[in-house]
């Protein structure tokens, strides 16, 4: 399912219009924290993070640990800055005012799943 | 010049997290026995003890010079030390820091029903019962944050950035470079494992704390000042490392 799809099944909000959410790879994994350091550590590369973060540095660590997009949850919004800083590095930002536990419901409910166990 | 022992980082009863034995005149005898020139009182998101302590460290022989902090919560749940010039420049930031948080909620079912944040007098009575939760997160964001202690004249302390729970690192991932800290602190236990040598890079003086909630870890972290006296002033000095002043970690 590529983030376009993910997009339109649950009518998220896309925060950096400027950049396509259509014809990257497949997203097949999320993740959902708030705690950035777990992000880095943990967050499954080309997956979606669901937070409530949106310090700046949530785009860094997304870059880092590679994720395909960040979703801010339950209203959430960054500051312009960020959303720049985002648009500029190719991150796609998207919004929902739904909780990240109901995100990750429907996302786990579209086929996705989390970084498994090791 | 003097070299002096400094534990910036102190909780007294007003934090909800902090023993029952935290009063100011305990506190301020514990750092004369263990030979603290220097302390600071670092409540969660309050300045409410700060005088009680100085004033009890006025009374006793040896009291140690207390510089009036605060640990402030930010909204991405990191703390950070404020360090003020005098109790009234952190109570005018702690005022604005406690308009924004919400009021007292039991935390679990076996916690305290009521509040348990007391306000005492140097004397160690209670004057009073802090009715809002300081345990909260402020509304404050982290650059907010620093610049709210610049704005009313204190330094700014990213604390215990060892540490995995409610530091820079550790909730941001990393300690972003646009954010004017003063200085970066290490906990104690980081100090005795050698953690500060990793954190040298950053370019920010290094500073050790006890963080203590009891009286018998106070002193465990500790920084030594190189100063002309135990003042907000030269402390300001120490950690700009001019003027033949500097900061070192035990």
């Amino acid at each position: 399912m590529t983030l376009g799809n993910v997009v339109s099944a649950l009518g998220l909000e896309v925060l950096t219009p400027e950049l396509s959410v259509n014809g990257g790879a497949d997203v097949t994994r999320g993740h959902a924290s708030d705690l950035l350091s777990d992000v880095l550590a943990n967050a499954p590369t080309g997956g979606m993070l669901l937070t409530i973060q949106v310090h700046m540095n949530v785009v860094a660590v997304a870059l880092h640990a590679g994720l395909a997009a960040v979703v801010f949850t339950q209203g959430m919004r960054p500051e312009e800055m960020v959303r720049l800083k985002a648009v500029q590095e190719g991150l796609p930002l998207l919004a929902s005012k739904e909780s990240t536990f109901e995100l990750a419901g429907r996302l786990y409910a579209l086929g996705l799943r989390g970084r498994g166990q090791e | 010049m003097t070299r002096l022992a400094a534990d910036m980082h102190i909780h007294t009863v007003l934090s909800p997290c902090a023993s029952r034995e935290m009063t100011p005149p305990a506190i301020v005898r514990e750092a004369a026995r263990k030979g603290l020139a220097v302390i600071a009182v670092c409540d969660h998101n309050t300045a409410g003890n700060v005088r009680a302590v100085a004033d009890a460290a006025a009374t006793i022989e040896n009291g140690p010079v207390v510089i009036a902090g605060m640990e402030i919560t930010t909204v991405e749940e990191v703390h950070v030390l404020g360090w003020f010039r005098t109790a009234d420049e952190a109570g005018a930031a702690a005022d604005e820091v406690a308009a924004s948080l919400p009021p007292w909620r039991s935390l679990a079912p076996r916690a305290a029903k009521e509040p348990e944040q007391q306000l005492m007098d140097a004397a160690g009575n209670e004057t009073g019962i802090e009715r809002r939760m300081l345990a909260a997160a402020s509304r404050f964001t982290l650059s907010e944050t620093v610049e709210l202690i610049h704005r009313h004249g204190g330094l700014a302390v990213a604390a215990h950035v060892d540490r995995r729970s409610f530091s820079v690192p550790g909730q941001l991932g990393f300690i972003p470079d646009d954010v004017p800290f003063d200085g970066l602190e290490i906990s104690a236990a980081g100090a005795a494992r050698g953690r500060a040598a990793g954190f040298a890079a950053h370019g920010l003086p290094l500073v050790s704390s006890s963080d203590c909630h009891f009286l018998e870890d106070m002193g465990t972290g500790f920084t030594r000042l190189e100063v002309s006296a135990p003042s907000f002033e030269e402390i300001a000095k120490a950690l700009g490392m001019v003027e033949g002043r500097g900061c070192a970690i035990a």
